[in-house]
């Protein structure tokens, strides 16, 4: 993908998801300012950038988007939750089509009609706004729409006219003359004809599409498109373009409204200060600087100057784009970059320029927003924070495994040089060694870990916008409260968080939370507070979902997980409360009775569970009837690092992950209870069933007989297991690597780690043997 | 011939037909750096456009009063003066 695209999808990216969080502000707190100016700039911004690329439907609704935000900005009206609802559906549909160009570089061929619609639902949404926006910019009522189209017009008239306009009374007509792109080959000549409008007090040209270079344009297809201001009356005007009648527009325009209307759309005077454009603007600059070999020296202008002529363009500064594009002839006859050099610094200065005058000028219409980011120091240029591929991250981190692992064969081989070759001091100073390379690996993973960390808020930011439309959806009244938004953890332990938050936060609403009348008539207020937390607890974070919803009953709970034959008689009637309450994490439970699309499908707790426990985290939960729930997940802050317990069985080396092990036992052979064909031990006057790891891996060396068994005590999908071995061994750090190719399939193992010697270590997944 | 090649400029003289268009443009691709229209008293669309896409610099005011008026702020640089009505 080119990189420029590429770095507008990632802009957009973040400008969609900025805007999304302003509109949902802005939703609750209607006089939120700064809201609808961040919210306006952002897709003013956007629109700005789309310009670049030849993605009009998108530009379409992001114009459509620009305009209702504006008129709803000056004139401070609250927006109602239908107009968020179609504002929100524009933003997403944005996103999918900034999807669709980083996939295909193009967007969907459905884009223009879907974008058309689209825009007219927008409108239709704002309406009442935005006429009333347009009657309040202009002088009189009745020439307000016209001159709110005028304004993109005027956008491309000469700053003088508004000296010249300033002295004027009366009205004025607006021309738009459009020329047949023919025209040329019937023998008529557009310029002498607009040449020849009686009364005219500005004159001004746009190109219909972008000019083409020199080798690709066509001389004799017209692409030009004049507009004009005259004092003539209309039948004037009428009579000089009787042959061309289709081909031109006229509007009448009282001049103090074309005054007002000036300022607010005349870029190239006062140019609206894009910050995309000053980076690019600079990145050719730095092309030009860059030294070049004689052969690439005239392919590097012509790049830079139509980077900067295109640009310029779509920021609406024809006057810089075309300024640059003659400097970039004539550094080209002269052989002199240096003219093609100061063309483009000098409009990068013109543009810093502007920014302390649009700052200081009394706050027009349309122009604090823009004002804003600009207004930040011009010599800002080079960005402090990077942003870098995951693949290359991952591969650091893969090297760091390797490091660490390389070096933990150093304290083998100093034990080799000490007891094999009886070299005392070598083996010392090997350990020296040894000790510093493991002071920097450590440092080195921590660093790279450190890069890998993500703030919570990545995962949080999504949710405001969730919880608003399934409120609305389910017509509840729902406050989410966001805690701990800079938790940091590392990106794997984000990215696997949402599914299972999701499931929760829809449980949550779906279930949990009440109608707003039934809140009333428990006593409680009318919205209900579901609170998102996370917090670092030692090197776990914690995440909370809190509501003060209906709460769990148990009662109620073990009763459906019975009908769902999920538990027998007995089970239900030994049955804690807790237990009870843990039973919605049980695969195929779902109290909902009726299937919604909201949640339901009884598949959302236990896959949050699964989602959980694979991560290496654990979920509790906690509720009072009537007073709300509580779900905590615990998760570690990386994955990178796993910590295993090594155990032998039969001379052969198997990892435990470390975060399953409760305790290691030593079974005496004679206190092993044999229950049919099971066994089982007694643990503190508990029954803890006994499983052999050899007969779980199916091996068949005869069992060592021995004395006693030694037994890892571990927690497996909340059970208590004790798990028979031969021998245990050290805990340790490993890097985990999953099983790939084709051992992927091979269930049972968490993966693969390699040993300081060299020797590979098979890490146990607990949970699927002992399921199988 | 109402346009000629001089040095590095192009030369408009008189009134410069559509297909004069023709020829600037191939002026400009072959190198010419600018245009010098002191000469001139009216131009061709054609060859507005050629002025427009190109981005040749202009050298001196047009001949005819309208063209200096209109076209002078309408084009890039170069320009002596800008007109004001």
């Amino acid at each position: 993908m080119n990189e420029l695209l590429a770095s507008f999808v990632t802009e957009a990216r973040d400008l969609l998801a900025e805007a999304a969080e302003d509109l949902l502000a802005l939703e609750r707190t209607p006089d939120d300012e700064a809201a609808i100016n961040r919210l306006f700039r952002s897709v003013h911004t956007l629109k700005g950038s789309s310009g670049l690329f030849d993605v009009a439907p998108l530009t379409r609704i992001l114009h459509a988007a620009e305009d209702m935000f504006q008129a709803v900005r000056e004139q401070g009206v609250a927006l109602s939750a239908e107009m968020v609802d179609v504002a929100l559906r524009t933003l997403d549909q944005t996103g999918l089509w900034i999807d669709a160009l980083e996939r295909n570089q193009t967007l969907p061929d459905t884009a223009a009609a879907a974008s058309q619609t689209l825009a007219a639902t927008l409108r239709a949404a704002f309406g009442s706004v935005a006429t009333g926006g347009a009657a309040a910019t202009a002088a009189s009522p009745d020439t307000a729409p016209e001159a709110g189209a005028a304004a993109e017009l005027l956008a491309c008239f000469d700053a003088t006219l508004r000296r010249v306009l300033s002295r004027e009374s009366g009205s004025f007509r607006l021309i738009t003359y459009e020329p047949d792109e023919a025209c040329f080959f019937k023998g008529e000549d557009p310029l002498h004809l607009a040449l020849q409008i009686p009364g005219m007090a500005a004159l001004a040209s746009t190109a219909r599409s972008p000019w083409q270079t020199p080798d690709a344009l066509d001389p004799f297809m017209c692409n030009l498109r004049f507009h004009a201001l005259s004092r003539a009356g209309h039948d004037t005007l009428e009579a000089l373009f009787r042959y061309v009648p289709e081909q031109v527009t006229i509007l009448d325009i009282p001049a103090a409204a074309l005054l007002h209307a000036i300022p607010a759309g005349a870029a190239p005077a006062t140019p609206a200060a894009n910050p995309l454009t000053g980076e690019l603007l600079s990145a050719q600059l730095a092309l030009l600087d860059a030294p070049a070999p004689e052969a690439e020296r005239a392919g590097r202008w012509a790049a830079a100057a139509d980077v900067a002529r295109h640009v310029l363009q779509a920021d609406g500064h024809n006057a810089a784009a075309a300024s640059v594009a003659a400097a970039h002839a004539e550094a080209e006859a002269a052989c002199l970059p240096g003219r093609l050099r100061s063309a483009i610094a000098d409009v990068l200065a013109n543009l810093a320029a502007v920014v302390p005058a649009l700052a200081a000028a009394p706050a027009m219409p349309g122009r604090d927003a823009q004002a804003r980011p600009a207004a930040e120091p011009p010599e800002r240029t080079a960005p402090r924070t990077l942003r870098i591929d995951q693949e290359k991250i991952d591969q650091m981190m893969n090297l760091v495994g390797e490091l660490i692992v390389a070096k933990n064969s150093l304290p083998f081989l100093a034990r080799r040089a000490e007891q094999q070759f009886g070299q005392r001091e070598l083996g010392r100073e090997i350990q020296d060694q040894y000790s510093v390379i493991d002071r920097i690996a450590q440092e080195l993973q921590g660093s790279v870990m450190a890069v890998r960390m993500m703030p919570m808020g990545q995962v949080f930011q999504r949710f405001p916008r969730l919880v608003r439309d399934l409120a609305r959806k389910l017509g509840k009244q729902v406050e989410l409260v966001i805690e701990g938004e800079q938790t940091e953890a590392d990106k794997n332990v984000i990215e696997t968080l949402f599914d299972p938050l999701l499931h929760m936060v829809r449980n949550c609403l779906d279930h949990a939370v009440e109608p707003p009348a039934e809140r009333i008539a428990l006593g409680k207020p009318e919205t209900a507070i579901v609170k998102l937390a996370a917090r670092q607890d030692s090197d776990q974070v914690v995440i909370e979902i809190i509501d003060d919803g209906r709460g769990l009953d148990p009662e109620k709970l073990k009763r459906k997980a019975y009908e769902r034959g999920l538990i027998d008689e007995d089970r239900m009637a030994a049955m804690s409360d807790h237990e009870a309450r843990m039973l919605i994490f049980a695969a195929g439970f779902s109290t909902a009775a009726t299937i919604s699309d909201v949640s339901g499908r009884g598949v959302g707790m236990d896959v949050v569970r699964n989602a959980v426990e694979k991560a290496g985290g654990r979920v509790a939960l906690s509720s009072e009837l009537g007073r709300g729930t509580t779900v905590r997940l615990n998760l570690p802050l990386s994955m990178a690092v796993t910590r295993v317990m090594t155990v032998t069985l039969h001379e052969r080396l198997f990892g435990i992950p470390m975060d399953l092990i409760r305790e290691t036992v030593r079974v005496p052979a004679a206190d092993i209870l044999r229950i049919k064909s099971s066994e089982a031990f007694l643990l503190r006057d508990r029954v803890v069933p006994l499983l052999r790891l050899a007969s779980l891996l199916e091996m068949t060396e005869p069992e060592a007989a021995g004395d006693d068994v030694a037994v890892l005590v571990v927690r497996v999908g909340g059970q208590t297991i004790g798990l028979g071995i031969t021998a245990f061994g050290e805990g340790m750090e490993v890097i985990l690597k999953p099983l790939a190719g084709m051992l992927a399939a091979l269930g049972g193992y968490a993966g693969t780690a390699l040993l300081g010697d060299g020797r590979v270590l098979l890490v146990l997944d607990l949970k699927e043997l002992i399921a199988t | 011939m109402s346009i000629r090649r001089d040095g590095d400029g192009i030369l408009l003289e008189g009134v410069c037909p559509i297909e004069d268009a023709e020829a600037m443009l191939r002026h400009a691709q072959e190198g010419a750096g600018f245009v010098d229209w002191s000469g001139c008293t009216h131009l061709h669309a054609a060859c507005l456009q050629v002025l427009l896409s190109s981005g040749l610099a202009l050298r001196g005011t047009p001949a005819s009063p309208l063209l200096a008026q209109w076209l002078v702020p309408m084009l890039p640089v170069a320009s002596t003066q800008l007109s004001e009505a």
